[in-house]
């Protein structure tokens, strides 16, 4: 196993309250950890947050898991308009998580540590903004798709 | 109702028959826009170009709401693009026959105040006496503060705006302060929500007791958001959100202009306004 998949093991079992299921092989789900997701977009009012279900929060973390890790850094956008999406993943009694999508780079960060990963085609940015879509008014919703979609790195 | 426009020298006036249906919302608009107010109802003007809208309402709306039956409304520099604007996506929604020349006047209009750009200038910094000039004052450009973990978070463009730096358990909003929130994001709710805060529309001054008068300038994402800027002494300053106050735009330049400058988003310039020393901000 490398060294940023055990790092990854280990954020998750700390962070999401991992069991395990031998019956159905090694599936590893979240059990009690709350995911909130926040899109950085605005300016003046309060970004728009909304909380993941069970299912989306065990979805988020395999898509993590697929991704590939990287060194590289990109510049951070914090203009006016959409920046990016953030989830906060809290387990109580654990610490947070937060990954941060944007720009093609998603970022895991706990603690004192930062872990980078390639977002191809900014796909995994993408569907943790969707998950939002029964929250979000739809034409902010087609604003930010839009503003991914149009900067694929 | 009846709608005619001033603004022609030879030719009549254009004019309208507006059907009920869209009658009481161009009203409401009028009156959302604080032109049923005495001062917006001023006299006729003579020169060339846009002089003003007659409007002559239907029986049941001035029974309902106890007004004048004939309104005019002479050029506004607050509020006549904004109000033009919301008219004319009104009509677009709304529709009816013959509303292909009112749109079409309408954007005329638009253009022309437009053109005239008067009420957007800023005053010039210390001037008082001129007709619309108000004196302000500016604060040196310091984002270091600002940019604090333990501020940077829930300080946003308003508090930013009003140099009203704090501990807020979320973003500031105007009107909070004084009691009532707007209500939707256009121009007019979150301009009259920071009027009732304390500021002032640039032209309407403040005495010498409440420097520093800061000069600030309203943007809005049309229903979205609203953002501010501050006049710094040789640029403008802002803060987007939770991030990081700075003295650039969108596209990496220095502001000089928040009029002109790449906001993004937020395509819809409100104007100038004060913020004096007593403005209340809060969450």
């Amino acid at each position: 196993m490398t060294t940023p998949r055990r790092l990854w093991l280990c954020i998750v079992l700390i962070v999401s309250g991992i069991h395990l299921m031998p019956a159905s092989g090694e599936t590893l789900l979240p059990k009690a950890s709350t995911a909130v997701v926040t899109l950085d977009v605005f300016s003046g009012r309060p970004n728009p947050t909304w909380a993941l279900s069970e299912q989306r929060t065990a979805e988020l973390l395999h898509r993590l898991q697929a991704l590939e890790p990287t060194k590289v850094e990109t510049p951070e956008f914090d203009g006016l308009g959409y920046r990016a999406v953030r989830v906060e993943l809290q387990q109580p009694g654990n610490g947070a998580a937060v990954v941060t999508a944007a720009r093609g780079l998603v970022t895991l960060d706990r603690a004192d540590e930062r872990v980078r990963y390639t977002d191809a085609g900014r796909q995994f940015e993408l569907w943790l903004v969707n998950t939002g879509s029964d929250q979000l008014p739809p034409d902010l919703l087609r604003y930010v798709t839009g503003e991914i979609a149009s900067k694929p790195r | 109702m009846h709608l005619a426009f001033d603004m022609f020298s030879g030719r009549p006036s254009p004019s309208w028959r507006v059907p009920s249906h869209l009658a009481r919302r161009v009203f409401e608009l009028v009156a959302d826009s604080g032109l049923l107010s005495p001062h917006g109802l001023g006299p006729k003007l003579k020169h060339l170009g846009y002089r003003g809208a007659e409007i002559i309402l239907p029986p049941e709306l001035v029974i309902r709401y106890r007004v004048s039956p004939w309104l005019w409304l002479p050029p506004n520099p607050i509020t006549d693009l904004l109000l033009f604007r919301e008219l004319e996506s009104i009509i677009r929604f709304v529709g009816f026959l013959g509303m292909d020349e009112l749109l079409r006047i309408l954007r005329l209009i638009i253009e022309l105040l437009q053109k005239a750009g008067t009420p957007r200038t800023p005053p010039s910094p210390g001037g008082g006496g001129g007709s619309g000039r108000c004196p302000f004052e500016t604060l040196p450009y310091d984002p270091g503060p600002w940019n604090d973990p333990a501020f940077k978070p829930t300080n946003n463009c308003y508090a930013y705006a009003s140099n009203k730096r704090a501990h807020y358990p979320d973003k500031p909003q105007p009107g909070i302060a004084s009691g009532a929130m707007f209500t939707s994001v256009t121009a007019a709710d979150v301009s009259a929500a920071t009027k009732r805060d304390g500021a002032h529309d640039a032209g309407d001054c403040f005495p010498d007791s409440e420097a520093p008068r800061l000069l600030v300038a309203l943007v809005i994402w049309p229903g979205v958001d609203y953002h501010w800027y501050r006049k710094h002494p040789d640029f403008w300053g802002h803060k987007p959100g939770s991030t990081d106050a700075r003295n650039i735009d969108n596209s990496g330049n220095v502001i000089t202009n928040p009029q002109t400058c790449d906001r993004g988003p937020y395509t819809e310039f409100y104007g100038y306004m004060l913020m004096p020393r007593s403005q209340k901000v809060a969450a």
